[in-house]
């Protein structure tokens, strides 16, 4: 994926597209543009998706975060003992 | 629990050609933990291989082949790569290699097709036959490094380097630095350096692994001010932690055959390249006979239900690397945990430490980095 096609094949450059979240930010070079007309419903739909997935993720890192600062995330014991990387 | 939105067509296929190896690296997660079969792909599963690719892999896709050692069983690099041509299944290939076989036919035959390499190389001789030997324990570097020069002179391209740290050796650690300055003077731009991570490391090792990073920020510092990138993981990240103004999203990422999946030489599929060598059921989600499974799509959301954390899961509230952390890799962590939530205590301590060293030359140098991070995702280079 390349920031500029989409996983279905049909990339307009819209802001806050959710193929585009996946990787990473817009470099300049890549300036935002206009979706065309016919492909607009579809971006607001997605970015209402993205927005509610955020907001789920969001919500589920706030949570962990409060359950580790109560001290009831236990630490992890290691099963094995080593693999280094290839 | 929602569904998530998993592609049906994939961006990369990392297929296991064959388990063999000709290199006895000491730290080699393959066979460290699991007894992989010396298997190679046969006629049968390389035919379903290409049929699976037909219907899974996107147009503009890559097969990459991994293992064991790749150019072991050239022979099956040559008979995918050719169907896969044919068929027009794939749009590019590579393979991730220790050069030891690359030969000048080989690269020849690479030369005539979209076929690249990312070269598993830790650094010059005195750091790089430390762990890098063959099985009797003989050095490997003068022949690996003259293999990739013909690489270069060959296809004109010069790949990325593949470069395992051994967090655990201060005498590797000390001459990383100046290891490093040897490949970017030889022209080598993209260095993907990374520590081994599943080691305890005391406050001692940190220390070096501090001074090693300085020393690193050095030479970044001098060849950045000339106007000269060089990509590392340890200025990706650390750019990643300062640059996102909140927590960066963790649902979406490598290791869950989101975009990419790991096949076996005998056809199971498994979510990344690395859970190949893990070769547990709990982790296999298909085979390129029948398709995926409904395994695929149980592995995502469990990793949906909660986000990652340390193993010692204070260490997260004060991390300075939290904003870009999405919990390493989970293959890692898997073969650590059992988890694949719970990131070892040493990635933690090591991420945190690299942007309180970085931050100072990212900061320096930021529009220049800035330029030159683009938006596509690095492959995976566990």
């Amino acid at each position: 994926m390349d920031g500029t096609m989409s996983e279905c094949g049909k990339c307009f450059g819209c802001e806050r597209c959710i193929t585009c979240e996946k990787v990473g930010p817009r470099t300049p070079m890549q300036p935002p543009r206009s979706p065309a007309p016919s492909q607009q419903m579809t971006c607001r739909l997605q970015s209402l998706v993205m927005d509610e997935q955020r907001l789920e993720q969001r919500v589920r890192q706030i949570v962990m975060d409060v359950l580790i600062e109560l001290g009831l995330i236990p630490e992890a014991r290691k099963r094995a003992k080593i693999s280094p990387s290839k | 629990m929602r569904r998530f939105p998993l592609p049906n067509k994939l961006g990369n296929l990392t297929v296991w050609n064959t388990s063999k190896c000709n290199f006895g690296c000491k730290y080699c997660f393959v066979y460290k933990l699991y007894d992989v079969i010396g298997e190679e792909m046969d006629h049968d599963t390389i035919d379903a291989l290409i049929h699976f690719a037909s219907h899974h892999l996107r147009p503009n896709g890559g097969i990459w082949f991994f293992g064991g050692e790749p150019f072991v069983s050239f022979d099956t690099i040559k008979e995918i790569v050719d169907k896969a041509i044919a068929n027009q299944v794939a749009d590019h290939f590579g393979a991730t290699t220790n050069l030891y076989l690359l030969t000048e036919d080989k690269i020849r035959w690479a030369a005539k097709r979209p076929f690249n390499i990312l070269a598993s190389m830790d650094g010059i001789a005195e750091t790089h036959d430390k762990y890098r030997v063959l099985k009797d324990g003989s050095p490997t570097w003068e022949r690996c490094w003259n293999n990739l020069k013909k690489w270069v002179e060959i296809t004109g391209r010069i790949p990325e380097i593949r470069w395992t740290i051994q967090t655990t050796e201060p005498e590797v650690l000390q001459k990383t630095p100046e290891a490093m300055r040897f490949f970017i003077d030889k022209g080598f731009r993209v260095l993907a350096m990374d520590f081994v991570y599943e080691v305890d490391v005391d406050d001692d090792l940190l220390m070096e692994i501090k001074k090693m990073m300085e020393r690193i920020s050095k030479v970044l510092d001098a060849y950045y001010s000339k106007g000269i990138w060089i990509h590392t993981m340890m200025v990706r990240d650390t750019f990643n932690a300062l640059n996102n103004r909140s927590r960066t999203l963790y649902w979406s990422r490598c290791g869950l055959a989101q975009g990419d999946v790991g096949i076996a030489p005998n056809g199971k599929i498994y979510p990344c390249h690395r859970f190949v060598s893990s070769a547990s059921d709990e982790m296999l989600i298909g085979d390129v006979f029948k398709g995926f499974n409904e395994n695929r799509v149980r592995l995502n959301e469990k990793w949906m239900k909660y986000p990652p954390y340390s193993q010692k899961p204070w260490l997260c509230l004060t991390c300075r690397f939290k904003n870009a952390c999405h919990g390493q890799c989970i293959a890692m962590n898997w073969d650590l945990f059992r988890d694949i939530h719970v990131v070892p205590e040493t990635a933690c301590r090591i991420k945190d430490l690299t942007v309180r060293v970085f931050e100072l030359l990212v900061r320096k140098h930021w529009n220049f980095i800035a330029q030159h991070m683009g938006p596509e995702r690095p492959r995976c280079p566990e």
